[in-house]
């Protein structure tokens, strides 16, 4: 069998399609509203360009972000404010960043490798809803919201609600995402864990938050179902168990019984709910009960 | 649309597609040969080049995207005759064997020491993390990163930029 796999066939080569450029927000709304379902909007491009050259889009418009100043933009002011084309690199480079947001923070210093953060954006993984890609499990404990801008007018969705299944988000053609917006997240502490094989995607991954102060604490699992994990009744367990070692024995025994993890060529449901609890027992041990790694 | 960019302090334009690769672009319009064509899927990292300051994966960049950039590339690292001091550490400890992605290191560790000097060895381990060396010449790396450490901290503290045409 001759494997065809040369210079020109469909993988190396990205599928005709017109660039544009717009200069704000308002001229890619524009832009948006003529080409309908036939363009895709780009931030860093890393996913979209990869994509495109497996056909798995292939788009007759291609429009670029990076040319709207308003986009690259990164604040903090209480909430913290994270523009479309801010690269993972300037994300984690932000000091307030890693002061306030650790579990954020350090779910982004795993993502993919550092040449590749130098051109990938926060918002455009979030956009992508992949389940091995870890920013939504942080950013869904620390709960964050999409700002986003349609030719309709703006609207604020959490991201909890944002992500709607595999490579499925509640984004109209006509819309784009302009940022992600966290709310302040002082006296908590944060943990972010990965399982994986080298960099390469989740198995599973943990986001932890927990604030001291109210005992309040937030599980998060990604790469273990389509949709990031999360459940209310696992973290009010929390307030009401007598001791840690109560509470992690009862939410371990509750995670076995209400959920089953996605089986795939990666790894098995079954083996995959045994790294959750290890992940978790780990998480609570370190965050809660301050135990070193 | 014509594309006009800066590569290796040489200012150049040249007709690009809207849909070409930076990759493509830089080996078969403008010459540039020390970016490699390899995975085509941003995996590999045989194909970085500094672009605006950061080392990125040229094959998951449009050409069209870089246009008014400035791109550095191995051929600008090295003088006209001569390679740079950097270039000639990793000869000295033997850092390649078949020299495919050399080039691609050569200027992903000067982007790295030039950004940040006083990075640990396992700061820079994990930030070379994105490229592969077949050969597996990873070993004679380290040792060559670790001369060339001294060599940038010292050019930083002199205040002295480490190749003629490098700010």
């Amino acid at each position: 069998m001759i494997i065809e796999l040369s210079f020109g066939s469909p993988y190396f080569t990205l599928p005709k399609f017109k660039y544009l450029r717009p200069k704000s927000i308002e001229e890619a709304l524009e832009l948006l509203r003529e080409n309908g379902e036939d363009a895709r909007v780009m931030a860093g491009g890393v996913g979209l360009l990869n994509f495109m050259k497996e056909r798995l889009v292939e788009p007759k418009v291609v429009i670029d972000l990076k040319g709207i100043p308003e986009l690259h933009n990164i604040e903090y002011n209480g909430r913290l404010i994270i523009g479309a084309t801010v690269t993972l690199n300037e994300t984690l480079s932000f000091p307030k960043v890693k002061s306030n947001y650790p579990a954020l923070y350090e779910a982004i210093s795993m993502l993919s490798d550092h040449n590749l953060r130098n051109r990938s954006t926060l918002v455009g993984d979030l956009c992508e809803a992949l389940p091995w890609i870890d920013s939504p499990p942080p950013l869904i404990a620390y709960d964050a919201s999409v700002n986003i801008r349609g030719s309709k007018g703006s609207r604020n969705v959490m991201v909890k609600d944002f992500i709607k299944g595999m490579a499925q988000i509640d984004l109209a053609p006509d819309e784009i995402v302009t940022s992600v917006e966290l709310p302040d997240a002082y006296n908590t502490k944060g943990k972010f864990y990965k399982f994986a094989k080298g960099s390469e995607f989740s198995i599973a991954s943990l986001a932890i938050v927990y604030a001291p102060r109210n005992k309040k604490i937030k599980f998060v699992f990604g790469g273990v179902s389509e949709l990031p994990y999360y459940s209310e009744e696992l973290s009010d367990m929390f307030s009401k168990a007598y001791s840690v070692a109560d509470y992690l024995s009862s939410a371990i025994s509750y995670l076995r019984k209400n959920f089953t993890p996605l089986d795939d060529s990666l790894a098995s449901s079954e083996y995959r709910l045994n790294i959750m609890e290890r992940l978790m027992v780990q998480g609570v041990k370190q965050v809660v009960q301050g135990e070193k790694e | 649309m014509i594309v006009r960019l800066k590569v290796n302090d040489r200012i150049v334009e040249a007709e690009a597609e809207d849909n070409e690769l930076l990759l493509d672009f830089l080996r078969d319009k403008l010459g540039v040969k020390s970016v490699k064509a390899a995975c085509w899927r941003g995996e590999c990292g045989a194909c970085i080049a500094i672009v605006n300051g950061k080392a990125v994966k040229t094959c998951l960049m449009l050409a069209a995207e870089a246009d008014k950039a400035e791109v550095l590339t191995a051929e600008g690292l090295a003088g006209k005759d001569a390679i740079s001091p950097l270039q000639k550490i990793f000869v000295k400890h033997g850092a390649m064997q078949c020299g495919f992605c050399t080039p691609a290191f050569v200027i992903n560790v000067h982007y790295l020491l030039s950004e940040d000097p006083e990075a640990s060895e396992e700061e820079i381990k994990e930030k070379l993390s994105g490229m592969i060396c077949r050969c597996g010449t990873y070993n004679q790396m380290i040792p060559a990163i670790r001369e060339a450490k001294s060599l940038y901290l010292k050019h930083r503290r002199n205040n002295q930029p480490i190749a003629s045409n490098i700010s």
